[in-house]
């Protein structure tokens, strides 16, 4: 029997597949498809301080194995959160980590502070990578003093794990990820989307209002392996690799790739019940193969040539 | 409750240029199905196309346990859909969204439809008949050879008026023009209730008809569509109180007069 139980910044998972924010909701609208207490935790979607409706439409475009979104981080703000979508997450059996954004250093640290004082909350997840807004998101993430500053403000709000999620958009991945490291952050998740466009050749429109969105999907696995092996030889700070898993294959690639756990996010709009199949799957490579605990496939690709 | 499911197809055929009528095993969905609702499909085994593809659900078919779409091979998810025969399995997210509300004091429903918007009117027209409800169906067409379930709509209590643009069946014209010459009959205001379905821009020019006829309108929304579930927030649309509402989750059905097309 493998033990697929793993351990993030402080943080105890009953296995190594979240889903990715943005892409489960609050964690409750998928409730009918299966039991979350089958993940190893769930990311909420993005809360910032005051509700945001989010960028105009098309917000969306399906793309080659991909799919470009910008929705601009719509979510109902922290005090409806956590007072109407938190409370529904008390019955579920699963780590709850919240995905906090904001304007300012401040104003992350301000969300921080009243998701994390909820009991149920279990982690922080800061996002300084998103590539819809013009502010807060991308801007601080790209930035290595700028995301040093982001991390230290949500280090001093709480002292539940944080994980800083990183964006694919920089010349170099691996410095952002020290400051991060450097400003306190328990944890990195790896990657956010990268920024993509698609033009109607017939209308000669863009085919998201905002034009640039963010590429999700298999289309970007590739790049996030890449990112997740960088990153690896980068901090010692475990790490979390998201970008285009389908396939339990895929999570093992990651994790080969130097992740200890995962996330899944596109691949609920074709599945929703795909993070289990990934979870079944990882179980019955790790026992076909006497792997006694899945995080011993933790940076466990074979780097010399043959 | 929702359900994802693997469902044979019973039957599958064309029923005009390009349209096509499927008929799915779904006995499970028979029941909890409501007019106005939609289920996701996969169209393809594997990641190209990626998303699922909504259909609004046709019509159910109590004693084969079967429900029936009707869609339009217009890209890669239709025409790879299109392929599938009898025997075939496919994947089926359903049933989603909100219906149609039926409830409260009508005697008579006006049901205005453009193009293939008309999918989820023959499940409309047997919900309401079976509440001993009339109907007066208005269908907009560009040419009578996409008047693909005439037969499906026909029925008791049921009186049906065509327009095509090509002026080849009943009014020239498109259906909001039609509606704007029958109006008159509809005059009185009291008992009716109105149903609108098809493309944004029909249901933008409907919207201040609909306004001056004195009964209240609900619309049924068309929106490319990723989780289908009201998670990714990708098919929102504007509220007259700037909100935006996801047109899967909290649509597809919404109050017309509440919609606002200006964005």
């Amino acid at each position: 029997m493998t033990d697929l139980s793993v351990r993030i910044g402080g943080l105890g998972l009953r296995n190594p597949v979240l889903t990715a924010s943005g892409t489960f909701g609050y964690g409750t609208e998928y409730a009918g498809y299966f039991d979350a207490g089958l993940l190893g935790g769930i990311v909420t979607k993005t809360v910032t301080l005051e509700p945001r409706e989010g960028n105009p439409m098309p917000r969306l475009a399906e793309t080659p194995a991909g799919m470009l979104n910008s929705i601009g981080l719509a979510n109902v703000g922290i005090e409806r959160f956590l007072s109407e979508k938190l409370p529904a997450l008390e019955g579920l059996d699963t780590r709850v980590v919240v995905n906090v954004a904001g304007n300012t250093a401040e104003e992350y640290a301000e969300v921080t502070s009243r998701a994390a004082g909820h009991p149920r909350v279990d982690a922080i997840e800061v996002n300084v990578s998103c590539p819809n807004v013009r502010h807060g998101g991308l801007a601080f993430g790209t930035n290595p003093s700028a995301t040093a500053e982001v991390t230290a403000a949500v280090r001093a709000a709480t002292s539940k794990p944080v994980i800083v999620k990183l964006t694919p958009n920089v010349t170099d991945i691996a410095e952002i990820a020290r400051a991060a490291e450097a400003a306190g952050a328990d944890a990195l998740s790896l990657i956010n989307t990268v920024l993509g466009m698609a033009i109607d050749i017939g209308t000669r429109r863009p085919l998201i209002a905002r034009r640039t969105a963010g590429l999700s999907g298999p289309a970007i696995k590739p790049i996030a392996i890449a990112k997740v092996y960088q990153v690896r030889q980068a901090v010692k700070l475990p790490l979390i690799g998201i970008g285009g898993i389908m396939r339990w294959q895929d999570a093992v690639e990651f994790l080969l790739a130097g992740a200890t756990a995962v996330q899944t996010g596109t691949l609920h709009f074709l599945e929703p019940d795909g993070p289990v199949r990934i979870v079944e799957g990882l179980r019955r490579y790790c026992e076909e193969r006497g792997i006694a605990s899945v995080s011993e496939l933790v940076g466990g690709m074979i780097e010399e040539s043959s | 409750m929702t359900a994802s499911m693997t469902c044979k197809v019973a039957a599958h055929g064309q029923a005009g240029p390009g349209i096509f009528i499927l008929e799915l095993k779904a006995a499970a969905l028979v029941s909890a199905a409501g007019p106005g609702q939609f289920v996701h499909l996969k169209t393809a085994d594997g990641i190209d196309p990626l998303w699922r593809r909504p259909f609004s659900i046709h019509r159910v078919n109590r004693r084969r346990g079967t429900i029936l779409l009707s869609y339009r091979r217009i890209g890669r998810g239709t025409s790879l859909l299109a392929r599938r025969t009898a025997g075939d399995t496919i994947d089926l997210l359903g049933p989603l969204g909100r219906p149609f509300d039926l409830e409260g004091g009508f005697t008579t429903a006006v049901i205005a439809a453009g193009g293939l918007g008309a999918a989820p009117v023959p499940f409309l027209l047997d919900a309401l008949r079976r509440k001993g409800r009339k109907a007066v169906v208005l269908w907009g067409v560009r040419s009578k050879t996409e008047l693909y379930c005439l037969d499906a709509l026909r029925g008791r209590y049921t009186s049906i008026h065509i327009a095509t643009e090509d002026g080849t069946e009943g009014f020239r014209g498109r259906v909001t023009d039609l509606f704007g010459r029958l109006a008159s009959e509809f005059a009185s205001g009291s008992g009716f209730r109105g149903f609108a379905c098809g493309p944004m821009p029909m249901l933008k020019a409907l919207q201040p008809l609909a306004a001056a006829s004195g009964f209240p309108w609900q619309a049924s929304l068309e929106e490319r569509m990723a989780c289908g579930v009201g998670v990714c927030q990708g098919c929102v649309v504007r509220m007259k109180n700037r909100q935006y509402r996801t047109v899967c989750a909290d649509g597809p059905v919404f109050d017309l007069a509440e919609l606002d097309f200006h964005d």
